[in-house]
């Protein structure tokens, strides 16, 4: 069956979280983001597409021993599952090929 | 370590408020953090704005989210939803079904009652209009008429500034309209005032509503008579011929709505009678008169100014004469319902038919609920383990309420969808039935729809919360580990639905009995005449026979099949006219109001009807012809004489010309009128000139011959003229015929009820056989037989249906014994009815729970031990 593609946010939060590598809750996750993107994204936006994801077995949620500055409540991980990795996969050869054979785009609007 | 700043409570109490659990903390906590290092690193104010800003930002995309999981769960519950239906076929379809007919029922009587509250309500400042009518006493009677003098509308308008608008109109019927080659009798013929069109709301498509009226023999027809007597042609400007009188057509207008109680087809100038004597006659009866009251005038107050408002004009005639008028204003929307005095322009409505058929409507729309609950309840055991297993993955009681009260507002609203298609159906049936025109496009309006899709709501939450709190409320270690003792809970009140259910049935048919039988009786009683093979012909459209009836008597008497030929005013079942009548010698203050009958000296003989004292009218005995009076026996009871030969020889004044006669005979008394009322005083006269209808005895073996005998008779005594014709009997029993129908309706949702009622007992008598299953096999193992069985099985439901039996028969009688008041000569409400009922659905019943008693008792023990 074909999987469907990620979409923009979905690819945009599993990267980061790949990126992060086992370091990746909620803040550093905002924090990765700002830095790929330079946008800001709201928690909701972040939260909802990972719960999307989680229920689509992309990535797991793993709940740390508790911390202190949490008042002794879990912090919450994310880590890409294989899923998730073949996904991401998927989704940059879509890339590729899509962007395949285009020259310079910049230029030629430049050039109007 | 101990948190350093607090957060912003309202932004926290927002999150608070749209996460649970884990996916809150996860979330503030995140949040927490940043803001916690920029307290530490900043002013307090721009932390707190970001801790603020950050929630709002997030607000949209968290109510997304919710929504999206919700519609998931949806998904779910409605996918369970359906495989259920499909699952428990025969459930869903009783349930599905018993709720359609019920709701469409409810849909049926809604519109009637809907009609009849409508009743010109449609008029444009209807809270102005009103109809003023007349209340005449004298110092023996009190009559009260809706027609009235045509001096009393000028009146209104010289003398009371109060009044803008005041019309009169005198409704005509059978007219008989012809224009070239086509002539029909139209009835909805009426003279009217210009002020009409400013008082009722008449919409015009062609000509001006303004002048349309002002001029003698001008027209206003309907849409209707445009096309049926001009086709494509315009009739503006064209002519119709009513009466042998031309008529200039000065506009077309829509069509009369059924919900009036003026229903026009052709409306003639009133202009047109302006040479007429009776115009400035203030002692005549004979004019409708309509008013349009300025804004703010109320009512109440203006009808006791007009009160007598002819003493001015007529006050000492009329106090010579002893008596007095009276005029009273009746808003013109209350009128068909609540107005019953002489000469409704049309028969009113009947309120105590609207309460009765709401309830009725209610009645059957609890049935359906009731059985809806009770088989949703008595499946719970079906549901168990579907509850048990969702609570045990997390789902909240809540959650579980939502989604069975979801399911049964799926029901609903399925059930509302058959519901509008069985009415679709039906009404065209209904209509038939009742004579009322309902139309289906009133619940296609917004406002009908949507108030039904609301009706759905609140019959599928009523439904639906019981079982859903009951299904919802189930222990899942208990339910998962024993599947079907849970759905034995609530048992008693599952029989006390079903027993109020029926009771509710049994009463329904109790009064569809009584109310047949009353019928029957009326129409099987006798009447004091000959109804039987009487073929009437009455003369409408101008026909006179003043001069020559003896000549058309001889006319239709040569047929073998003729055995008789008469001629009167009227003939029993149609209207008869009263005048105040005295003896001579006593002054006007003796004056009786009392009904006359005018016919010839072989209407007597020809009806059969038996004298009592003196004799009939005689051929032989000139003085019979219009000098002597026969009078009934009532009216013999009426002067106060005490036996019917004193009758004789007196003599009495009457009519209009005051003529004075003796008396020759008196009658038995013979139902010139329905049954709904007493044989009143009847005067009885051999007078000419008011000939309206001729009666033929036949016989009816060679009917069409005589038929085409009578055709053939009538076209060459009066061409140009159709020939119509009536049999006595069915014309007579047309004055039942309003009850009749409503009886009609009364049984068909007495049939629907008990159908619906049927089909909850059958659920609940599979569901009672089903969960006994082991029972019964155990029973068939030690030697019970399959008849003991299915007698153990009926036992249960027959004492409910006894137990409903007790609750219906005092409430029935109460109401059936009110209903019999209505009617003058009545059946006794015998225990046969009751008991009838009673039997009728105590059989039907265990007709019903006998297939699945049966198929419970024959099945073999060993899958019946095997089960579960």
């Amino acid at each position: 069956m074909e999987m469907r593609l990620l979409s923009r946010a979905e690819e945009i939060i599993l990267l980061a979280v790949f990126k992060l590598e086992g370091n990746a809750y909620g803040v550093p996750i905002r924090d990765r983001i700002h830095k790929d993107i330079g946008q800001h994204w709201s928690f909701g936006v972040i939260y909802k597409t990972l719960k999307k994801m989680s229920a689509k077995k992309y990535v797991r949620k793993i709940a740390s021993s508790p911390v202190a500055e949490r008042g002794g409540r879990s912090r919450y991980y994310y880590e890409v599952t294989p899923q998730g990795i073949s996904a991401l996969k998927e989704i940059h050869q879509v890339h590729s090929s899509v962007w395949n054979k285009v020259k310079d785009l910049s230029l030629e609007k430049k050039g109007e | 370590m101990k948190r350093v700043e607090k957060t912003p409570l309202i932004p926290y109490v927002f999150l608070r408020l749209l996460l649970r659990g884990e996916d809150f903390h996860e979330f503030s906590d995140d949040i927490d953090e940043i803001y916690q290092q920029m307290i530490d690193g900043g002013p307090k104010f721009r932390a707190k704005a970001w801790y603020w800003f950050r929630v709002i930002e997030c607000i949209p995309s968290l109510i997304m989210d919710k929504i999206y999981w919700r519609l998931t769960m949806i998904k779910n519950y409605l996918k369970i939803a359906l495989r259920n239906f499909q699952r428990h076929k025969g459930y869903s379809f009783i349930n599905i079904a018993g709720f359609a007919i019920g709701m469409a029922c409810c849909l049926l009587i809604l519109l009637y009652v809907r009609h009849e509250l409508s009743y010109d309500r449609y008029h444009k400042d209807v809270e102005r209009v009103c109809r003023i009518v007349q209340d005449i006493r004298t110092q023996t009677a009190n009559r009260v008429f809706a027609p009235i003098s045509p001096m009393v509308a000028p009146t209104l308008k010289s003398d009371y500034p109060q009044v803008e608008y005041a019309a009169r109109v005198r409704p005509a019927s059978s007219r008989l309209v012809r224009r070239e080659g086509t002539f029909f009798y139209e009835d909805r013929f009426m003279y009217a005032d210009q002020e009409l069109f400013d008082i009722f709301t008449i919409p015009f498509i062609q000509g001006n509503p303004q002048e349309a009226l002002i001029r003698p023999n001008t027209l206003v027809v309907s849409q209707r008579m445009a096309i049926k007597y001009f086709g494509n042609a315009n009739p503006l400007g064209n002519t119709l011929e009513i009466n042998q009188q031309e008529y200039e057509i000065t506009g077309i207008v829509k069509d009369s709505p059924e919900n009036t109680q003026l229903k026009y087809d052709l409306i003639a100038s009133l202009e047109t009678l302006k040479d007429w004597d009776e115009m400035s006659n203030w002692y005549s009866t004979m004019f409708y008169t309509y008013l349009k009251l300025k804004p703010g005038v109320i009512v109440e107050e203006f009808s006791q100014q007009v009160s007598r408002l002819a003493d001015k004009y007529v006050g000492e005639q009329l106090k010579s004469w002893g008596s007095t008028y009276h005029y009273f204003l009746q808003p013109l929307s209350s009128i068909h319902l609540h107005s019953h005095i002489r000469y409704e322009t049309e028969p009113p409505g009947n309120p105590v038919y609207i309460t009765i058929f709401s309830f009725v409507g209610l009645f059957i729309l609890i049935i359906a609920c009731l059985n809806f609950m009770n088989l949703s309840t008595a499946r719970a055991a079906n549901r168990a383990k579907e509850v048990g297993l969702r609570k045990v993955v997390g789902a909240q009681k809540l959650q579980l309420i939502g989604q069975f009260l979801g399911e049964s507002l799926l029901v609903a609203f399925l059930s509302l969808g058959l519901a509008m298609v069985i009415a679709w159906f039906a009404i065209p049936l209904l209509n038939e039935l009742t004579g009322i025109s309902l139309s289906f496009d009133v619940l296609l309006s917004p406002i009908v729809l949507l108030s039904l899709i609301g009706g759905a709501v609140l019959v599928g939450m009523a439904a639906g919360l019981y079982p859903a709190f009951v299904l919802s409320a189930f222990r899942p270690a208990v339910t998962l580990k024993r599947a079907t003792s849970a759905g034995t809970q609530g048992f008693a009140l599952r029989t006390v639905l079903v027993v109020v259910q029926f009771a509710i049935s049994v009463m329904l048919i109790i009064g569809t009995l009584t109310m047949y039988k009353q019928f029957n009786f009326m129409k099987n009683q006798y009447l004091g005449f000959e109804k039987e093979q009487k073929l009437i012909l009455p003369l409408r459209g101008g026909i006179n026979i003043q001069k020559n009836f003896a000549s058309v008597k001889d006319m239709f008497s040569k047929h073998s099949s003729v055995t008789g030929v008469t001629v009167s005013s009227t003939v029993p079942g149609r209207g008869v006219s009263n005048f105040g009548v005295r003896l001579v010698g006593e002054d006007d203050s003796k004056n009786q109001s009392m009904f006359h009958m005018y016919f010839d000296d072989d209407f007597i003989h020809d009806y059969g009807i038996d004298m009592v004292a003196g004799r009939a009218f005689q051929k032989e005995m000139k003085t019979d012809f219009m000098g002597a009076f026969l009078i009934n026996e009532a009216a013999v009871k009426a002067f106060g004489w005490s036996r019917p030969e004193d009758a004789l020889g007196k003599r009495l004044l009457t009519g209009h010309g005051g003529r004075t006669n003796p008396i020759i005979g008196v009658t038995k008394n013979f139902h010139y009128r329905g049954l709904q009322s007493e044989v009143e005083p009847l005067v009885m006269e051999f007078l000419p000139w008011s000939f309206r209808y001729i009666t033929l005895s036949i016989d009816i073996t060679d009917l069409n011959n005589t038929l085409a005998f009578v055709g053939s008779q009538w076209k060459a005594l009066w061409p140009g003229h159709p020939v119509e014709h009536f049999f006595l009997d069915t014309d007579f029993d047309r004055q039942y015929r309003a009850d009749e129908q409503i009886g009609n309706v009364f049984g068909i949702f007495t049939f629907l009820g008990l159908f619906i009622a049927c089909l909850g007992l059958l659920g609940l008598a599979s569901f009672t056989a089903e969960s006994r299953t082991k029972e019964i096999g155990i029973r068939k193992v030690l030697g019970a037989s399959v008849g003991g069985i299915v007698l153990m099985l009926s036992k249960q439901f027959t004492k409910w249906i006894l137990l409903a039996n007790c609750i219906a028969w005092p409430v029935a009688y109460y109401f059936m014994d009110r209903w019999l008041k209505n009617f003058a000569f009545r059946i006794d409400i015998g225990i046969w009815t009751f008991m009838l009922s009673g039997v009728l659905v105590l059989l039907i019943a265990l007709l019903t729970v006998s297939y699945q008693s049966v198929k419970a008792a024959v099945a073999n023990p060993v899958d019946s031990l095997r089960y579960e």
